[in-house]
């Protein structure tokens, strides 16, 4: 124990640090109530400032120090700014959030560009210092830094403080901390107070900073011990309650001696990491009631975007109700081809694929555990360190990959609810600091446990692991397994957040307390997010195994749980195919452009793009699209008819006014008007070329008239197309009754109720439940309607396989199942033989009397429509020249003498019918109605 | 609200003023006017927007829309930290000191804008609040709720205000206190400054105050003398049914 003088001494040293970086954290919690995560990376500028001064550019140290001073208070204050910028009015999360970006962006600044250090030089030289001096304290020497530090630390220390309580500015700074409102009425500019706050933390950040350079190997700013450091300060600060600067700084110091004493009597690995984290850990319990003081229940980090509604006239549009199947398909298709695009073809690019893969699905984790219940956690990646570890640990036992992976799943989500558990209690800063630390610990602790890695070495295997008897040797093959492993994820969390669970998951993080009152235990739902998203991200470990095949704990750098978190804010928040988005946001450019995955490229495209995102874009990529899509929608609804979908009530199923058609100067309609009353049963007759068809495919949209209204179920539908008609409950059948030959006669009758009724495509494709039991009632509905047809034996055969008449019967059935208003029938007895013919009249005005539609109908066999109608329109030549009832229309003189061809007798022949029933006389009247019937009533028996 | 029949023109005048705290609309087209050397009572039941109303005068919050003139002068939108100094002191209900801050502090940080003679300020207001005097190097936090509201006036008296606006002067407070408190505020207004208060009771306003003014939901309902405020039975209804019931007199 001799030593012990001079271990406390060298912990004394070190601790300083630390309590120089907690009195910052303190300043800026007090003054803005969040924690600041750059303040360790806020001093590197000007520990950078002062080397290249020195360095570069020959200046004398004194002077190279004020420069570097004020360098150092200036990032403070463009921090401020540029959070005060735009987000002073978010939540503190939000906050704590963007430093985390800043903190990146800064570590950048420090890699590459002009504040970049010649590292060799560094090695070599040494960090510059003020004089060169040594004091031996037993077997130790301290070094000139570190004596400064015993002297300077202290002095700053006690400086701030005097400035603190006994300067006017400093009482000011205080009095804004303690209630900002009655700051601003004595006449304190809050605003100012809290850009001086920044610059006096960020200048302290710096001293420490520079005083502890000269004890490094490297400029100790890198991103990993960066966060070491923030979290001894965080611990400190957390002992002192967020409060007191005083106690932060004694906790500081008195840490790094528990520290350094840890380090020079034991000999377990890590345990002096651990004891910072434990520290931090019993800061937050002990003083609980002082933090939870502070939390004022806005601590999340989702944005809601307002839902911009649909307009009701184009919801029901194919393509509106698939956009987000056609969006999945097309993102799910680009990832899993992702390996076969140019320039990723090599196995070294299906590795970073793989590693893409295993970062989209923990963050696919945070979406549950942050997007869905609210929680925070910077330490994901650790999670997924404890999957990859766990995964190679049965790896051993040759398990295969199901059971591994399962394995894996389940000790992650142990590991996740384990630490979350500390925290659960405080919301959203307090589990993120918690979460951190167990990054740390995980890293220097954790994974480096012979028990954890099973080996005297601390390196690990997850090499060629079996899926069913097969070896995945290639990461191609890894890369495939894992594309179904994200889709399997993708899928069984869209169900998730549409049961039970993913309700309570959102009311606890909206409102634990109602939550509570709705029998929900917050605590619980807590743990059960934080056990999905465990398990989530443990799958994703065992990918990011199966890429790595090799590794040891000094892959888990703790920084990178800072871009899992990246990912998620800048793909968009709680939406699924954010993360996706995310990870390829993040790191297309470092893992998939060749030479491009260095520190510096990761920290601009993870820091850069997570503060552009909370800066410009809160709502991440997935909002952009989203807000792309309404755009689109939008756009869409304008550029269609100005038609309501939905039919007025009251109003006539038809009104055809003063329809013109021309066809290359011949007038195929010319000025035609007519309508149909509800239930009625309107005959078009006229010969070939009087423009029958053509007012047929006018009504039901595929002719465009020239000028003229139609006007269906009170709606004006010129210019609405074809495949918008049937919603208005207009359905037409067409004179070659084609019907589709590939599809069954109950397929097809399915169809027409499909308008109604559309099941997704996914849905479809994984057989769910939802799926099937529309399915199932849409059989039955149309077995129901087969046999009213008669067709129910014919339900199986194909349509082209049916005969005309059969055809057009089914053609009948399908326009029934879609629950018509109005029905066009364009010649349905063309083609049939003359039993069929009869059986159609009572077959129509069945249809008529069963489903309440109207109908127009065009043919050429008179008896029959005769019998049919209740009034008849006469075209010739484009015009309507006779309207009336049978009996009307038969004797009008125009229709006998301009299409009939003056002779009476020449109506009453319709083909096949006058042979059978040949006109009589006695006939004048009503000639044929009573036959047509006899004969129709007789084919039906 | 004729301008042209009150000249001169009033001390403070609130003209049309909305406000909202996000989506939630508080103040509808509210207007009145402060009389110079008056105290005014603002009146009217929970969540009026009476509160609200002091924010906007003192600058804490911006009004959406409408103008405040202060001696003829549009201030809607001038910060608080810059009101103050042209004379218009707020304290706010229950929560008008620095709890963090030992009572001397938080009366220097009440000078703040103060020069030479704060010293001889804050000994004068100590006078006039001699509880306040004896707990000089406590936390102000640490004080009782009538001493912490001595401590707020006293702060806010230090400045020599034009305007002086009180947000609950009576709540939470014992009835000799509260007189007390009165007895304050009827001294202040003999020197000269304008009073504004807002008051949950009736009856203490009416007792105090010159003129009132009754706010329900944002509008201004009623303007004119305490006592006729009183007969009008609805109006005193709705405080009855909205808060605490009147204290007998």
């Amino acid at each position: 124990m001799s030593d012990l003088p001079a271990v406390v001494l060298l912990g004394i040293t070190v601790g300083l640090q630390s309590a120089l970086l907690a009195v910052g954290l303190v300043l800026i919690y007090r003054a803005s109530r969040f924690i600041n995560f750059a303040q360790a990376q806020m001093g590197a500028v000007a520990a950078s400032v002062l080397a290249v001064l020195v360095f570069d550019f020959d200046l004398p140290y004194p002077l190279a120090l004020v420069v570097a001073l004020v360098a150092g208070g200036l990032t403070g204050a463009g921090i401020e700014r540029l959070l005060g910028w735009r987000l002073f009015d978010k939540s503190r999360l939000t906050l704590l959030v963007a430093t985390i970006g800043v903190a990146q962006l800064v570590l950048m600044s420090t890699i590459i560009g002009p504040l970049a250090l010649d590292q060799g030089r560094l090695a070599t030289e040494g960090y510059p210092q003020p004089f060169t001096l040594s004091w031996r304290v037993g077997s130790f020497v301290l070094n000139s830094s570190q004596v400064t530090t015993l002297v300077v630390a202290p002095l700053i220390a006690v400086g701030l403080m005097m400035f603190l309580t006994n300067t006017k500015t400093g009482k000011a700074i205080r009095a804004a901390a303690s209630n900002p409102d009655a700051a601003r009425l004595s006449g304190v500019s809050v605003r100012k107070v809290s850009l001086l706050v920044w610059v006096l933390a960020s200048t302290v950040s710096s001293l420490a900073a520079i005083l502890y350079a000269p004890s490094q190997p490297s400029l100790g700013f890198a991103a990993g011990a960066s966060i070491g450091l923030l979290l001894r300060g965080l611990a400190a600060a957390l002992l002192a309650g967020m409060g007191d600067f005083r106690i932060a700084f004694a906790a500081g110091v008195a840490l790094g001696v528990v520290e350094q004493c840890v380090l020079f009597y034991t000999d377990v690995t890590g345990l002096a990491d651990l004891s910072v984290v434990l520290a931090l850990v019993v800061g937050l319990v002990i003083r609980a009631r002082v933090l939870e003081r502070d939390l004022r229940g806005d601590e999340g980090l989702t944005v809601e975007e307002p839902a911009v509604p649909i307009p009701d006239r184009i919801r029901n549009l194919l393509v509106v109700k698939y956009v987000g199947i056609i969006g999945w398909v097309v993102l799910l298709g680009l990832v899993a081809m992702a390996p076969l695009f140019w320039g990723l073809r090599s196995q070294e690019r299906a590795v970073f694929l793989l590693f893409m893969l295993s970062f989209a699905i923990v963050g696919l984790g945070l979406t549950v555990l942050l997007g869905w219940a609210g929680q925070v956690s910077l330490g994901q990646f650790a999670v997924l360190g404890v999957g990859a570890f766990a995964a190679a640990y049965v790896h051993r036992w040759e398990l295969g990959l199901p059971l591994t992976m399962l394995s894996a799943g389940l000790v992650a989500a142990l590991v996740s609810v384990l630490v979350g558990a500390v925290a659960v209690r405080f919301e959203g800063l307090f589990l993120g600091v918690v979460t951190l630390g167990f990054a740390f610990a995980a890293r220097s602790w954790l994974f480096r446990q012979s028990w954890v890695t099973t080996s005297d070495t601390d390196i690990v295997y997850l090499r060629d692991p079996h899926l069913f008897r097969i070896q995945i040797q290639t990461a191609r093959t890894a890369y495939a397994v894992g594309v179904v492993v994200l889709v399997l994820i993708v899928l069984s969390l869209h169900l998730l957040r549409r049961s039970s669970v993913g309700r309570a998951l959102l009311a606890v993080r909206d409102n634990p307390g109602a939550a509570a009152a709705y029998g929900m235990n917050p605590t619980a739902v807590k743990l059960l997010a934080l056990s999905i998203s465990g398990f989530i991200t443990g799958l994703g470990g065992v990918l990011w195994g199966m890429g790595q095949q090799t590794w040891n704990f000094s892959a888990f750098d703790p920084s990178m749980s800072f871009v899992m978190l990246s990912i998620v804010v800048v793909g968009g928040l709680g939406t699924l195919h954010g993360p996706i988005l995310g990870t390829i946001a993040v790191f297309a450019w470092p893992y998939l452009v060749p030479d491009a995955n260095t520190p510096a490229i990761r920290a601009l495209t993870s820091g850069l793009l997570l503060l552009i995102t909370l800066l410009f874009f809160p709502g991440g990529l997935a909002a952009v699209l989203t807000k792309a899509k309404d755009r689109v929608l939008n756009l869409l609804d304008r550029t269609m008819p100005e038609v309501d979908f939905a039919p007025v009530a009251g109003s006539r199923p038809l009104e055809v006014t003063d329809v013109s058609i021309a066809f290359g100067g011949i007038h195929a309609l010319d000025g035609v008007s007519l309508h149909v009353e509800e239930g009625e049963i309107l005959g078009l007759i006229g010969g070939n070329g009087a423009g029958k068809s053509t007012l047929l495919n006018c009504i039901s949209g595929h002719v465009r008239p020239n000028a003229g209204e139609i006007v269906v179920a009170g709606q004006d539908i010129r210019d609405l197309s074809p495949e918008y008609r049937p919603f208005l409950g207009l359905s037409r059948t067409f004179q070659d009754a084609r019907l589709f030959p590939g599809l069954t006669v109950r397929e097809t009758v399915m169809l027409a109720m499909d308008r109604n009724n559309r099941s997704g495509s996914i849905g479809a494709m994984v057989g769910a439940p939802w799926v099937r039991w529309s399915e199932r009632a849409k059989a039955v509905r149309a077995q129901q309607i087969l046999e009213s047809f008669g067709l129910a034996d014919r339900g199986h055969s194909r349509v082209g396989e049916l005969s005309t008449g059969m055809r057009r019967i089914c053609d009948l059935a399908t326009v029934v199942a879609s629950e018509p208003t109005i029905v066009l029938l364009d010649e349905p007895t063309a083609g049939l033989a003359q039993r069929e013919v009869e059986a159609f009249a009572p077959l129509l005005r069945r249809l008529r009397d069963d489903y309440g539609c109207s109908m127009v109908v065009v043919e050429h066999d008179m008896p029959m429509l005769m019998a049919l109608c209740d009034r008849i329109y006469c075209l010739e030549a484009g015009r309507v020249i006779a309207e009336g009832t049978p009996d009307e229309v038969r004797s009008d003189e125009l229709v006998i003498a301009s299409y009939m061809g003056a002779d009476l007798r020449a109506i009453e022949r319709s083909g096949r019918a006058s042979d059978s029933a040949p006109a009589g006389t006695n006939g004048r009247r009503r000639p044929r109605r009573k036959p047509v019937t006899a004969r129709a009533a007789g084919a039906e028996s | 609200m004729n301008d042209a029949s009150r000249a001169p023109s009033p001390l403070l005048e609130v003209d049309r003023v909305d406000f909202s705290y996000g989506s939630v609309q508080v103040l509808f087209e509210t207007s009145f006017h402060v009389d110079r050397g008056e105290i005014l009572g603002l009146l009217g039941t929970n969540g009026a927007g009476k509160s609200t109303v002091l924010r906007v005068l003192s600058g804490l919050a911006n009004p959406s829309s409408g103008t405040i003139r202060y001696r003829g002068t549009d201030i809607s939108g001038v910060p608080a930290e810059q009101l103050c100094q042209r004379g218009i002191a707020l304290v706010m209900g229950g929560k008008a000191v620095f709890p963090d801050l030992t009572v001397r502090e938080n009366l220097e940080m009440g000078g703040y804008t103060l020069g030479a003679e704060l010293g001889e300020r804050i000994d004068r207001e100590l006078i006039r609040f001699p509880q306040v005097a004896r707990r000089l190097d406590n936390l102000a936090g640490s004080m009782s709720g009538g001493e912490q509201q001595q401590l707020a006036i006293a702060k806010a008296l230090l400045v020599d205000p034009q305007v002086l606006c009180i947000d609950e002067l009576s709540l939470g407070l014992a009835p000799v206190i509260v007189g007390e408190m009165f007895q304050v505020v009827r001294e202040v207004h003999a020197g000269g400054t304008t009073c504004v208060l807002v008051e949950q009771s009736l009856s203490l306003a009416a007792e105090l105050c010159d003129r009132a003014v009754f706010l329900d939901k944002g509008a201004v309902r009623f303007e004119g003398p305490p006592a006729e405020l009183l007969e009008r039975g609805d109006l005193a209804r709705a405080v009855f049914l909205g808060g605490e019931p009147m204290r007998a007199v």
